[in-house]
């Protein structure tokens, strides 16, 4: 099966039940993380053609030919995205399990949305259960990276 | 004020925030090692129950199992899950695998 991951190109065999979540973490993309193995934690998000679903439910067949992005590919040239970077810079990273998964999950929203209202950001984010501190830290780096963003943009 | 300290008053940047917001593998489910064994876990399946025996032959005879561990093989010293400084208040009451099981599930 013939697939993308953070452009680069693969060609692998996969089991038939195989989840894109245990493939991808096969193929030493370990940003992607297990959390509930169930579709509702959202740590396993990634981007399949620009859309975020979460890996553990999706199957891997289903990614033949399909653009895979994860949080590794955020940074493909070490230079931090920046929704990395004000992750970093509003202290919204704790124990990091969550992070990866908030971070695509914000990544597909500014994609379409450049400037998101916080309710808009905080209904983004619902699917990426954090058990440590919460929401609040998160949501103003989303905001911080989006305003950054278009800053770089308009200027 | 914050002029006074050079930490207090100041922001601090985490060393390891770099890591986990590329994705690198910083957490134990994220290594693999070379030879590297996995485990896993049983239950128990009593609530409340002292420990007379468990048949761990059929386990160690299967294919690829490399040792069951059980309250009979392992260390018997008491240490505390607290962590509340030293010297720990809290008591040491805990063993890696106890022969008295205290609700369904625990780690026996």
């Amino acid at each position: 099966m013939k697939f993308s991951v953070n452009q680069r190109l693969f060609d692998k065999e996969v089991d038939a039940g195989e989840s894109l979540l245990d493939l991808l973490r096969r193929l030493g993309f370990k940003g992607v993380k297990n959390g509930c193995d169930n579709g509702d934690c959202g740590t396993c998000a990634v981007l399949v053609d620009g859309r975020a679903i979460t890996s553990c439910d999706y199957p891997a067949p289903a990614a033949e030919g399909k653009r895979i992005l994860t949080v590794e590919g955020l940074a493909p040239d070490g230079q931090l995205h920046p929704l990395q970077a004000a992750f970093l810079d509003t202290g919204a990273v704790q124990c990091g399990f969550c992070t990866p998964g908030m971070l695509i999950s914000a990544a597909e929203l500014l994609d379409r949305d450049p400037d998101p209202s916080e309710d808009v950001i905080r209904a983004t984010l619902r699917g990426n259960l954090c058990r440590c501190t919460g929401y609040v830290k998160p949501v103003e780096a989303v905001q911080l990276a989006a305003a950054r963003m278009r800053e770089v943009n308009d200027g | 004020m914050a002029d006074a300290f050079n930490v207090v008053g100041r922001s601090e940047r985490r060393v390891d925030g770099k890591a986990l917001v590329t994705g690198r593998p910083v957490f134990a489910g994220d290594l693999e090692l070379p030879g590297m064994l996995h485990i896993a876990v049983l239950g128990s399946p009593h609530a409340h129950a002292r420990i007379m025996g468990i048949r761990t032959d059929e386990a160690e005879s299967l294919d690829g199992v490399a040792l069951v561990l059980t309250h009979a093989n392992t260390p018997t010293v008491r240490y505390t899950t607290a962590g509340q400084g030293h010297p720990e208040p809290s008591p040491y009451d805990t063993r890696m695998f106890d022969e008295k099981v205290r609700f369904v599930g625990v780690l026996a």
